[in-house]
């Protein structure tokens, strides 16, 4: 195994509590958003972080790319810890890591002309002058918008939204950077060109990219990524090859959300595999497992202590003390009769 | 299906609606038609720009005053668009009543759910305060949150829990019709499950007809039995939805079929190449040939009209009984 590109070692970012100044001064309560984080990305390779809004998964993304302070932990990008890195230090590696975010509709200035958005990257990172006509048409025609010219001119408004997240992405690899972490780069877009602009991020990969894909949205991400890591509560209850985590499912949580996803089938009627309920409170977290509430198989013993995230197979660990002994049958949900 | 006896609740007859864009007209909607009696569900999915909210705004006289609509929504065979707003006021929220996309917006942040959800309760029913908290707490019940909510305020919520809110808000008058735009879009996997099977429940008890607005067609496929697929304004195809998603007759719910991702199934996904294409030009031919894979010549000369087999419709040159040639 080669060593990872991006490594997160006990990633913890806890988050003041706003207004709790006038009787909080002694202990201020916090936000535990993200709890722990271990997850390590080779270069070439996809991840997939998964959960529901709240879970932390975008505060993740935040922090690697320095948009947000770890509380603890390290954040390790190609052997360099960057979370104690000054802003000066910083800067090679905010270029080698790029973001895109989730709404192309609003990441992208409206005053701004495509070959402005693509070109400003570059002046930041003070690219020379005459080399960046170059690097901005050659980027457009990388993320499919060929011929440039078409394109380069044109503001935001004239573009469809999928013609926008490539401008988007266009905009993060004119930086030739060495990993991108996508935000939800599909889900403000139609279905109908979701696994296109998913097609190109798993060529970009082709290119040594390492891509942190950051989504609710399991099936989408089951496409390309080659490893899942599913969050839960600011904590990965599961993580895995794509392929196992599909098939055999440890940790109840994947369960649920596997057996959330609506079948274009009638006749395979969706039936959610959870207690109704809400998450925890982020400000108090509960001693043991915070799915226990939800968790359609829990026992008592689950509320006592948060279980560790151990390994049920070889590279596939889950954080559940039933999975841990063996006990989550590895029978997801029927698979739909293929037609 | 047997043929329906009786005279359907609602129907909606060759509605269409242009916007008068200042440099020209946009064609936003285009002979639609359909029927719903008690109980029905009707999906109407297409991409983003295909018309689909803009048949349910208009249906509830919502559209801005740039738009000219023509056809005929007929509630018990009485058309509610051909006295314009003052033949309309009567019925929104009470005969026929409407699921917003983003139920973060749908609320005021400075009132409590509850009192949002009694404002058309006592609007409409002039019941007083004490009998519109009856139904709030009534309501809530029924979409599944604790009647102590009701005090809460919106942002006190989360975003399943003010999906469900927004809907109660649309039941509070008893209608007969309810349209739901997109009302599981921006929601987590798990909370947008529930609230499929919410509605599914709430059509069934209070029998109300819907009509469910998605891009999303395994989301609507839960839930109505019916779907209609828009593009560029028409509709291209109605079916029986467990028809629709095994044997497609137009190659434009073929193509949405092939781009939905299924998690543990081997098929691999297809995106739909091109655009929609503008809608402030008449369309030459079959508005999807420019990006159909099966299109022939006469796609692209000649607009298709729409072809019957059964109880499905389809508007294809090359539509046959059997679904689409392989």
């Amino acid at each position: 195994m080669n060593a990872p590109l991006l490594e997160l070692s006990e990633l913890t970012v806890h988050y003041p509590v706003k207004g709790a100044g006038v009787f909080g001064r002694s202990g201020r309560p916090v936000v535990h958003a993200v709890e722990g984080v271990s997850l390590a990305l080779e270069a070439g390779q996809i991840v997939a972080l998964v959960g529901e809004s709240g879970c932390g998964k975008s505060t993740v993304a935040r922090t690697i790319v320095g948009l947000q302070h770890a509380t603890s932990g390290q954040v390790i990008f190609d052997g360099t810890d960057l979370t104690g890195l000054r802003a000066g230090a910083l800067r090679p590696y905010r270029r080698a890591i790029q973001l895109v975010h989730q709404d192309p509709y609003d990441a992208l200035d409206p005053r701004m002309t495509v070959r402005a958005i693509v070109e400003e990257g570059l002046r930041i990172h003070q690219v020379p002058r005459g080399d960046r006509d170059a690097i901005v048409r050659g980027a457009l025609e990388r993320v499919g918008l060929t011929p440039a010219d078409w394109v380069l001119d044109r503001f935001p408004h004239q573009l469809s939204g999928g013609q926008r997240q490539r401008v988007a992405i266009a905009a993060a690899i004119a930086l030739t950077p060495r990993l991108l972490v996508a935000d939800e780069p599909v889900s403000m877009l139609d279905v109908s060109v979701r696994a296109s602009v998913l097609e190109l991020i798993d060529d970009l990969r082709r290119d040594g990219l390492a891509v942190l894909i950051i989504t609710h949205d399991l099936a989408g991400a089951v496409m390309l990524a080659d490893r899942i890591a599913v969050m839960y509560f600011g904590r990965i209850v599961e993580e895995g090859p794509v392929g196992e985590v599909m098939e055999c499912p440890a940790h109840p949580y994947t369960r649920a959300l596997l057996s959330a996803i609506p079948s274009p089938d009638p006749a395979v009627r969706t039936e959610p595999d959870v207690v109704p309920g809400e998450l925890p409170d982020a400000v108090h977290p509960p001693p043991g497992c915070a799915f226990a509430s939800r968790c359609p198989v829990a026992e008592p013993r689950c509320g006592e202590s948060v279980p560790p995230l151990i390994e049920v197979r070889s590279g596939h660990r889950a954080a559940c003390i039933l999975a841990a002994r063996g006990l989550v049958p590895n029978v997801a949900t029927p698979r739909p009769p293929s037609s | 299906m047997t043929t329906p006896v009786a005279a359907p609740l609602l129907e909606v007859r060759d509605l269409a609606v242009d916007f008068d864009i200042g440099r020209g007209r946009l064609h936003a909607v285009r002979g639609v038609s359909f029927a719903l009696r008690a109980r029905d569900r009707l999906g109407i999915v297409g991409e983003s720009g295909c018309g689909k909210s803009t048949v349910v705004l208009a249906m509830m006289g919502l559209l801005p005053p740039n738009a000219e609509v023509s056809g005929q929504v007929l509630l018990n065979g009485v058309d509610i668009l051909a006295g314009g707003d003052s033949s309309m006021r009567p019925h929104r929220w009470r005969d026929i009543s409407m699921v917003f996309q983003g139920a973060m917006n749908a609320f005021n942040p400075v009132r409590t759910v509850g009192d949002q959800i009694a404002e058309p309760i006592r609007m409409h029913r002039k019941a007083s305060r004490r009998d519109a908290d009856a139904r709030v707490a009534e309501l809530l019940d029924m979409v599944g949150i604790p009647s102590a909510r009701a005090a809460r305020y919106p942002h006190e919520f989360s975003g399943g829990m003010r999906q469900r809110a927004a809907l109660a808000m649309a039941l509070a008058c008893g209608p007969k019709v309810l349209l739901a735009d997109e009302p599981t879009t921006a929601l987590d996997v798990i909370v947008q499950a529930e609230i499929l099977q919410l509605l599914r429940r709430v059509s069934d008890d209070l029998g109300v007809a819907l009509v469910f607005i998605s891009h999303d067609l395994p989301a609507v496929a839960q839930v109505t039995e019916r779907v209609a697929v828009m593009y560029a304004g028409r509709v291209v195809e109605e079916a029986p939805v467990a028809r629709l998603v095994t044997a497609p007759r137009h190659p434009y719910t073929a193509a949405l079929l092939a781009a939905i991702p299924r998690p543990r199934a081997a098929a691999p996904v297809h995106s739909i190449s091109g655009e929609p294409p503008r809608l402030d030009t008449p369309v030459v031919g079959c508005a999807f040939a420019p990006r159909c894979p099966s299109a022939v010549e006469v796609c692209r000369i000649t607009e298709p009209v729409n072809t019957f087999d059964g109880d499905a419709v389809a508007a294809c040159h090359l539509a046959t009984s059997a679904g689409l040639p392989r």
